[in-house]
């Protein structure tokens, strides 16, 4: 199994462009806000939160890929891992830990200590069923659907309702199993080469 | 003797105190100005009287006024004091601001626009200003009778910052009241490092 440390999360983090942090952060905010006054419903605004965050990690998968330069994953954990060390570490800056992982190894539990997506945000009295990061949940679904990994992603934790981190929880889909060998044959098609 | 002896021990121990000990050992305790070398006899010993008996280093109220002098942010940290009372002298301080923001005293590029220092002293309270370039004004009511500049600039720049945040969450309107919690505690935090700086 290939090991994938933090390190090779930082070294791609240094070489990447990089944006304000806080031009992110207010921009996100300003898009929270106004789908809020748009939609008025805050689950109507989690699901199109969810919905961005899809069409975003679509995309973002094939960045992922081709700046991250890691071999396939053998199983879901090592997908896990590779999330949470070095595609949280490279588009948001922040280090994620995997822990809670079940018998069966098709769901665990991502954890972020920091997130630069809620820096200064409170949520008010209104919004209490609002899960702010929501798109991050797209995000992870949409990118892993486009490597034929269907998961779903949903919020165990939140800072911004009380919890003292966030943690996200990932299932593996049981109902894909028969595209396992579809998906490894497409692994194996858009695979990058090992490194020597 | 003793009351001068206790005051000459406070000052000495506060780190970069202005006070310095006379020879008879009154300490200057001036209204509107934090200089001068020596206070009158019986206003200094009645000051240090009060100073060793009660330590009113407190700050009393803290205001944000947004630049078409609504109020913002009002918060008292005395129970004692009358919140109406509060009100008034912070309305009030607010033509005095205006005041100042339209006749400056000097003109020229040396002008520091934001800490506009004191405003006026009223019967028991000191009355400090603080000008955004938003136009946003900060108000600071405080009974300490002996206040340094120093730590007052100090406590104006924390507090922007923590204002700074404030607004800076998206949930916020801007021009409506300051309703975060974590901005009321983080002044609550500040009031209380500048009563613990600026205490003898």
């Amino acid at each position: 199994m290939p090991t994938v440390g933090p390190r090779s999360g930082d070294a791609i983090f240094a070489n990447v462009e990089r944006v304000n942090a806080e031009l992110f952060t207010l921009t996100y905010g300003a898009i929270v806000r106004q789908l809020l006054t748009d939609l008025e419903e805050v689950e109507e605004v989690n699901k199109q939160l969810d919905q961005m965050g899809y069409n975003i990690g679509t995309r973002l998968i094939d960045e992922f890929l081709a700046k991250a330069n890691i071999s396939r994953c053998v199983d879901f954990k090592e997908t896990a891992e590779m999330i949470a060390k070095v595609g949280f570490k490279m588009f948001l800056g922040v280090t994620a830990s995997v822990t809670n992982w079940d018998i069966e190894g098709t769901c665990c539990s991502v954890v972020l200590e920091e997130n630069p997506l809620v820096d200064f945000v409170e949520l008010p009295d209104t919004c209490q069923g609002l899960y702010y990061c929501n798109v991050l949940c797209g995000v992870i679904r949409g990118a892993l659907e486009m490597v034929s990994m269907k998961t779903e992603v949903t919020w165990v934790r939140d800072v911004l309702r009380g919890d003292d981190s966030y943690e996200l929880q990932y299932w593996r889909d049981h109902r894909c199993r028969w595209l396992l060998g579809f998906s490894r044959y497409m692994q194996l098609l858009f695979a990058k080469p090992n490194p020597t | 003797m003793l009351l001068s002896r206790v005051r000459e021990e406070r000052s000495l121990q506060a780190a970069g105190t202005r006070q310095r000990a006379t020879p008879n050992g009154c300490a200057t305790i001036s209204r509107v100005k934090n200089r001068g070398p020596a206070g009158l006899d019986s206003a200094s010993a009645s000051a240090v009287e009060e100073e060793a008996t009660k330590p009113e280093k407190m700050i009393v109220c803290i205001a944000v006024v947004g630049h078409q002098n609504n109020p913002l942010y009002i918060q008292s940290f005395t129970e004692a004091d009358d919140a109406l009372k509060l009100h008034h002298i912070v309305h009030c301080s607010l033509d005095v601001v205006d005041e100042r923001v339209n006749n400056p005293k000097k003109s020229g590029p040396l002008l520091n626009e934001t800490f506009l220092g004191l405003l006026y002293p009223t019967e028991n309270y000191k009355v400090y200003g603080y000008l955004t370039n938003t136009k946003v004004k900060f108000i600071l009511v405080t009974t300490d009778l002996d206040v340094k500049d120093a730590d007052v600039r100090n406590f104006f720049r924390r507090f922007h910052a923590a204002y700074v945040d404030a607004v800076s969450n998206p949930f916020h309107v801007p021009g409506k009241k300051i309703t975060s919690r974590t901005f009321a505690e983080r002044v609550s935090t500040i009031v209380k490092a500048f009563g613990l700086s600026s205490a003898g």
